[in-house]
């Protein structure tokens, strides 16, 4: 018989589902509730690298994406109940009809999921076919999220301001508030889906036809490609990835505020990334999850003292594994025949 | 009565910031032609090419390919729809990718957003790289990533490419450069062998290699067309002797 064969890759996102899938057996209730939060973070990562590993385009910004999605389920949620306690602090007591039109969750699944996707589509458009790329391109979204901070924190009255929208409900199913461990295995398939999604996507030619954008953008166009249009589809799924991410946050996460989707947040998924790995989905998923678990763990033994450890880790990696430690991993393996 | 041209440029000019680069240029090949371009460095052959691909727009002047007027199309409607491949000047891979995806990517007609999303490179297209795969001599070696090919390998994987493109009209810029005299002449067999019916315009500085593959011969100087004609002719036309070959041929004896 033959031997079914993996890549290395695929062998290791395999064994993350498998822990994933497994972790909340070991009944370690905050624990369980901290992954949940991650695997929501994978999802982000993941629209993040068809983006950047794949296709090449830098999103310093990326975190708007996210940040839209999230605010628009974070919205919605605080409206359950008429017009949200924050908003009527400020003086308002009709319900907005924006608002309303997002009152039902599924609604604002849709939005929160469409809208980003709206945004990077004209984004890309107007940028990618006015031959706007590069570093050029890391700048504008760097100061679009900057931009979007300010928004956020200057319409108090429909955001919530500096301290955001809090006290959000958990998920629910059919008006049903879901347990922690159902909770927790929505995300998970949610993020199998994503996952399968993206898989299938890279796998097929639009994904052989960024990666050779990224290699070699000249020379794809004398082969009949039109680039900004490969560059523009793919800014909009994944920004349709990253709104479900954000939708999936408000929730998961029970508030959200514009630190969660400004430039730190977005810097933070750069880092996922330059130290998991690009362009293979694993190390996305691993540099997330392994930044994010290795962070808490320090945060609580050294306090702040762990972004310095942090910093020292990126350093090493760009130094020794430029290419991510999927990446070197890859490398390793095939050297070994 | 069909047209015997495929390509033809009306009073074509272009400037770079004052500075003109090719002057009311009327270049025009047969269809299924061979056509070799010389003239000295600066004459404007590349440039000529920029346009033709729609890589640089002109001036003033128009572009007519297959009896539509191209002029100012992009570069992917050109390779797209018009069929002209390219061969730069120097090797142009997608360098960390595998030899056989680099001859997927030049699959024709298959490279636009809904003819790949979500969908996998038809089976025709993968057999015809399998197929070019063999043709070239890479097929042991179509799992390695194209930077890891040496500088022979390389410029068949480029051929290969080209194949796999199948275009109207192929454009080789100067195919030789940085080769041996036994590669140079390996390329020119190959030259006529990819020909096949097609259209090909080379851009060549190598008069050896012109001989061996040339029947007419368009001599560029200082953005204008100086002199075209069969190859015996333009060897001893006094003008085209006098302002390039005899450069040419004291660079030949310092080579050698």
């Amino acid at each position: 018989m033959k031997r079914l064969k993996l890549p290395m890759t695929r062998k290791l996102d395999l064994a993350l589902f498998l822990v994933l899938g497994l972790f909340p057996l070991s009944g370690l209730l905050f624990y369980t509730q901290l992954i949940e939060k991650y695997m929501v973070f994978l999802i982000f990562a993941w629209s993040l690298d068809i983006l950047w590993g794949y296709a090449g385009l830098m999103d310093l910004g990326h975190a708007v994406l996210f940040g839209m999605g999230g605010y628009v389920m974070a919205l919605s949620l605080s409206a359950q109940n008429g017009v949200p306690e924050f908003m009527e602090r400020c003086g308002i007591t009709q319900m907005p009809l924006w608002l309303q039109a997002i009152t039902s969750p599924w609604a604002a699944v849709l939005v929160g999921i469409l809208l980003p996707a709206l945004l990077a589509w004209l984004l890309g458009r107007f940028l990618f076919t006015s031959q706007v790329g590069g570093v050029f391109f890391s700048v504008i979204t760097l100061s679009l999220a900057q931009v979007f901070t300010l928004f956020l924190n200057s319409r108090q009255d429909y955001t919530g301001g500096f301290n955001g929208i809090g006290d959000l409900p958990g998920l629910a199913l059919f008006g049903e508030p879901l347990t922690l461990t159902q909770s927790y295995y929505f995300v998970f398939a949610a993020v199998l889906l994503v996952y399968l999604f993206c898989r299938a996507l890279m796998n097929s030619r639009f994904g052989l036809i960024l990666r050779g954008i990224r290699e070699n953008e000249t020379r794809i166009e004398f082969l009949g490609c039109d680039r900004s249009a490969f560059k523009t589809a793919v800014f909009a799924v994944s920004g349709a990835l990253a709104g479900l991410a954000g939708v999936l946050y408000a929730p998961v996460n029970g508030m959200i505020a514009p630190n969660d989707v400004g430039v730190e947040f977005s810097t933070a998924a750069v880092v996922w990334l330059a130290i998991g790995g690009r362009g293979s989905l694993t190390g996305a998923a691993l540099g997330a999850m392994l930044i994010n678990v290795l962070g808490n763990m320090l945060s609580e033994q050294f306090g702040a003292f762990w972004q310095l450890l942090l910093g020292f880790v990126i350093v090493l990696v760009v130094f020794f594994a430029p290419e991510g430690i999927v990446g070197k991993l890859a490398k390793a393996v095939k050297e070994r025949g | 009565m069909a047209n015997p041209y495929i390509l033809w440029t009306e009073s074509l000019s272009v400037s770079f910031s004052g500075f003109l680069a090719l002057d009311r240029v009327d270049f025009s090949v047969r269809r299924g032609e061979l056509r070799v371009v010389i003239g000295p460095n600066g004459a404007g052959k590349t440039t000529l090419m920029e346009l033709i691909t729609g890589r640089v727009k002109p001036t003033a002047g128009k572009i007519y390919f297959d009896g539509d007027n191209i002029t100012g199309k992009s570069p992917h409607v050109i390779a797209s729809k018009y069929r002209v491949g390219r061969k730069f000047q120097g090797p142009n891979l997608f360098e960390n990718m595998t030899v056989s995806d680099n001859l997927l990517l030049a699959a024709p007609n298959l490279n636009t957003v809904r003819a790949t999303f979500f969908r996998s490179t038809p089976s025709e297209a993968m057999e015809r790289a399998d197929d070019v795969l063999s043709r070239i001599g890479l097929w042991e070696k179509r799992g390695r990533l194209a930077c890891e090919l040496s500088h022979g390998e390389r410029q068949w994987l480029e051929i290969g490419m080209l194949i796999m493109q199948d275009p109207k009209l192929l454009i080789l810029d100067e195919p030789t450069t940085g080769m041996t005299e036994e590669e140079t002449y390996r390329t020119g067999r190959m030259i006529q062998e990819l020909q096949d019916g097609r259209t090909v315009i080379v851009v060549e500085h190598d008069m050896n290699f012109v001989r061996q593959v040339a029947k007419t011969v368009t001599v560029f100087h200082m953005g204008h067309i100086l002199a075209e004609g069969p190859l015996s002719e333009i060897e001893n036309n006094p003008e085209v002797v006098r302002v390039y070959l005899k450069s040419e041929r004291k660079g030949e004896k310092s080579r050698a």
